[in-house]
């Protein structure tokens, strides 16, 4: 099955909404984890797909995002839409954050992955944080998620310019 | 991660591994912009809007803002995210 850059944004909204809707609704915190990266992997697939529809990238975000070109926004295009300089770095740096968390904590594999298998995982690589309160596993949902909304929200904006 | 390549990719790897020493490691690609991974302890208790001003003040201090644009994004991971990062490519 083909999807054209516009299914794949409008995807990456909808499993945005639906990774929060796991989170809020139904405890399913390594789910919301894993939908919340399919959401971010579509925004940068309707980029891509944009400039260029072949996909060799797999499910590697970083190479993804690189091809995405969102880091290569025409600066003036933005100014014109009334963007100021401090604006556009802000923006960019939203950017690379989010994509720095999502490098940090997903995996496409993570679809494999029980609610304890990532609970412990997630404990075992981002160890230094043991002094999070309650489930550590819904605390880790929260922070990427927020990450990954953020990430496709700014991508809406982009996306308009 | 492809090898480097290029002249400024070099110049980058320098920049970035003598403040990123070993055992730290720093690796580089160009796709269309340079990408790469910065592993290092160092990230642990670091938020990561913090690694990337970090990042984003080295890059500033070393490279004019030409070079800067031509770097798309480095991402810094603490060893343990990196590995469960690398390990799952595909």
């Amino acid at each position: 099955m083909d999807f054209p850059p516009e299914h794949y944004f409008q995807t990456a909204i909808q499993r945005i909404r639906q990774a929060q809707h796991l989170y809020n609704e139904g405890s399913s915190f390594a789910l919301a984890i894993y939908v919340g990266g399919v959401a971010v992997e579509c925004l940068l697939r309707a980029f891509k797909g944009r400039r260029d529809p072949t996909f060799d990238e797999k499910h590697n975000l970083l190479r993804l995002f690189a091809a995405s070109g969102m880091l290569r926004a025409d600066r003036e295009k933005l100014r014109e839409k009334g963007w100021s300089g401090d604006q556009i770095d802000a923006h960019l740096r939203t950017l690379q954050a989010a994509v720095n968390d999502v490098v940090r904590l997903w995996a496409n594999n993570y679809r494999f992955a029980s609610e304890e298998r990532l609970r412990s995982h997630l404990k075992q690589i981002t160890g230094y944080q043991k002094k999070l309160k309650g489930d550590y596993l819904k605390e880790q949902a929260r922070r990427f998620l927020s990450s990954a909304q953020k990430f496709v929200e700014k991508g809406v904006v982009q996306w308009h310019v | 991660m492809a090898r480097l390549n290029s002249a400024f990719q070099r110049k980058l790897e320098r920049i970035l591994t003598r403040r990123f020493p070993v055992p730290d490691t720093v690796k580089l690609e160009d796709h269309d912009g340079i990408i790469g991974i910065i592993t290092s302890a160092g990230f642990a208790g670091m938020e990561s809007i913090d690694r990337q001003n970090l990042i984003g003040d080295i890059l500033a201090t070393h490279l004019t803002p030409e070079e800067r644009r031509r770097v798309q994004v480095i991402v810094g991971v603490t060893p343990d995210e990196g590995t469960g990062y690398l390990a799952n490519e595909d």
